[in-house]
């Protein structure tokens, strides 16, 4: 085995012993907090709701929500588990798969492999990020999402196979809005960042062929979505969320 | 949001990235994250995003500033030797404080699931209901498995308790037990004989209650209350009507438009449809988002009734009569969707502030009818008095409307 192999083989160990050792943490917080939240029991209550009524519960439970979250747990139900076991294991597998977006930020932000594992050991262990991962709440999900957007904008606009990096911005941003609006914002970062393909030559079909892949990444992210079963369409829950906001902000001007 | 010390690592490194690493000025990506986080920043605190779960992606420069301090921190006063033994034990301290603080728990938490359990128990194969005057009323209904409805704002127990004094029969005939679950805080006292003038306690007591967090500050306490199998008869003698307390004078074609106008952006059903808003009374509604309320005089035979349709807060304001002495308010309720009423009041205490209290929580099923009978007890320093229905949700019919 050639020592650049070795290495890597030893990269990706060592990224797997933080990953148990975060999964780990995440479990043993979890049994130490039995008390679920206000709002995550809100949301296993949904999820109890789907799993009884099916895909038909959906436009009313969630009429202003983006659903992912909830959707990928009401799957899981469908595989045994309870509603709320369901949640937090979405929630716990999202919050130790986001130390491997987060290394590889690391990785390229610092330059250093080093750099990329102290990143990833203290995401494991930041006790904002654990506490996430043990509700049943969105955030770790949308987290997930947002940590492989600013990893996939960190190589995009260092130029590192930059038109692959776009894709993954655009398809990851929209998963992102699938799992909170926030996510938009995130689509935006990765708009935002095609103009720092005209800084290599030749300029213009850079910027063309980044565009296109990001682009492509977002139609992509949007028909994947919608062609899970049962997921409901976010421009109708985008729409509501709007009616609504105009509603309440007519009476309360900022 | 962020843990503190965590906050502190990150603003310290992204001082020191400010001031120590002058080449990132001519880079325009700089200037685009930068913006990037300014723009998440101010985008949330203009549109009043407040919880701070909303500012979660802020984790991720917090903790690249705290990798960059690992990195970049002041070690190049120390020997090249030390400097990097300096950074290890910073980023070692860092997972050794972040596993203790994931590993520090409330001991309580625990217990409160276990009063849950127990309330649980007792409350299988009953008709039960709980009246939860806590923010942790989702908590409480959901590991109990007990319906629960709760006022839309504390009410200290005090206050509380001089209100059911002689108003736990409005419970009777509907539920085999009622709980209530009130946070009672270190200063507040709730002792047997305090309960023991409410009702007598075979019938109503301290079911359990457990410290909320381990420096004991705040307890939450469960009285439950077993009703009578059958409602009591209303007296004959139910007082007089309040001002319009039979709905038969309407408000003005003038002010109807008035309130078509105003009202009518928040329950569009205002402009759609033809509604009568009785004379001498108030009638408003939430902002919240759901706007399918409706509410309006209609007859009924001979006489008229207030049908308010609820999705989302609507509030029916008593004309204020009389409360220097104690006093019976007397009213005909019917449901026809699952109805949750809050009767408020509006107290002002001797340093004239102003305090508006949820007292009663009715539930009534749908297809009921009930006539309620609430003793109102009497307020020397606040002589006239100020009911709310608060209809929380589902659709009722309000009449006959007295006090004595």
């Amino acid at each position: 085995m050639s020592p650049v192999r070795k290495e890597k083989l030893l990269n990706l160990c060592v990224l797997i012993a933080t990953m148990l050792g975060a999964l780990a943490l995440r479990l043993t917080y979890l049994a130490l907090h039995p008390l679920e939240t206000r709002d995550g029991i809100g949301y296993v209550r949904f999820i109890e709701k789907l799993h009884a009524e099916g895909a038909a519960a959906f436009p009313d439970l969630l009429q202003t929500q983006p659903p992912l979250f909830v959707w990928l747990s009401w799957k899981l139900t469908d595989c045994g588990l309870d509603a709320a076991t369901a949640a937090v294991s979405v929630n716990i597998a999202a919050g130790v798969l986001l130390l491997i977006p987060v290394y590889f930020a690391g990785k390229r932000l610092f330059g250093e492999v080093k750099y990329g594992f102290m990143s990833s050991g203290i995401a494991a262990v930041m006790p904002l990020l654990v506490r996430f991962s043990c509700e049943r709440l969105r955030e770790s999900l949308y987290l997930l999402c947002a940590a492989i957007v600013l990893c996939c904008w960190l190589y995009a606009v260092t130029r590192v196979c930059a038109k692959r990096n776009f894709f993954f911005c655009g398809l990851f941003g929209v998963v992102a809005v699938f799992c909170r609006y926030e996510g938009l914002e995130l689509l935006l970062l990765g708009a935002f960042a095609l103009p720092s393909a005209l800084l290599a030559k030749p300029r213009l079909k850079n910027f063309f062929f980044a565009l296109l892949a990001f682009s492509v990444g977002v139609f992509v992210g949007y028909f994947v979505m919608r062609s899970l079963p049962g997921m409901p369409d976010i421009f109708v829950i985008f729409y509501n969320r709007v009616k609504i906001f105009c509603l309440v902000q007519q009476f309360k001007p900022f | 949001m962020l843990w503190e010390p965590v906050g502190i690592l990150f603003l310290i490194g992204m001082i020191y990235f400010l001031v120590r690493d002058g080449k990132k000025f001519r880079d325009l990506r700089f200037w685009f994250g930068a913006a990037a986080l300014c723009a998440i920043f101010f985008g949330r605190v203009y549109f009043h995003i407040t919880p701070g779960r909303y500012y979660s992606i802020l984790v991720f420069p917090a903790l690249f500033f705290l990798v960059y301090l690992l990195k970049r921190g002041p070690w190049h006063f120390l020997p090249e030797k030390n400097a990097k033994l300096a950074m290890d034990l910073l980023f070692a301290g860092c997972l050794l404080a972040g596993t203790l603080r994931c590993l520090y728990y409330n001991p309580q938490e625990k217990k409160i699931v276990d009063l849950c359990s127990r309330i649980k128990a007792d409350a299988a194969g009953k008709s039960v209901i709980g009246l939860a005057y806590t923010s942790r009323f989702s908590q409480i209904s959901y590991y109990s498995g007990v319906e629960c409805i709760a006022p839309e704002r504390p009410l200290p127990l005090s206050e509380l308790l001089i209100h059911l004094r002689g108003n736990l029969s409005v419970y009777d005939g509907d539920f085999d037990a009622v709980y209530w679950v009130v946070e009672v805080k270190k200063n507040e006292t709730l002792t047997p004989e305090m309960l023991r003038m409410i009702a007598p306690p075979e019938r109503f007591g301290v079911f359990g209650g457990e410290y909320l967090d381990r420096h004991r500050k705040k307890k939450l306490v469960v009285l439950r209350y077993l009703p009578l199998p059958e409602r009591q008869k209303m007296p004959e003698d139910r007082g007089e009507l309040v001002k319009n307390g039979d709905f038969s004078k309407a408000q003005s074609e003038k002010d109807l438009a008035r309130i078509r106008n105003d009202m009518g952006k928040r329950m569009t059903r205002l402009q759609t449809e033809k509604f009568v808003f009785p004379a001498h009374w108030v009638i408003e509604c939430s902002l919240a988002g759901k706007n399918n309320s409706f509410a309006s005089v209609v007859e009924r035979g001979d006489t008229q009734a207030l049908r308010v349709d609820a999705n989302g807060y609507v509030f029916c304001i008593v004309p204020s009569f009389p409360v220097e002495t104690e006093r019976t308010f007397s009213f005909h309720v019917k449901a026809e969707r699952d109805a949750v009423i809050q009767i408020s009041r509006n107290v002002r205490y001797p340093d004239q502030s102003l305090g508006l209290h949820p007292f009663y929580l009715l539930f009534i099923k749908a297809g009921k009818e009930r006539d309620y009978r609430l003793q109102i007890p009497a307020y020397s320093f606040f002589p006239f008095g100020e009911l709310y229905f608060w209809i929380q949700s589902g659709t009722v019919e309000i009449s006959d409307v007295r006090v004595k």
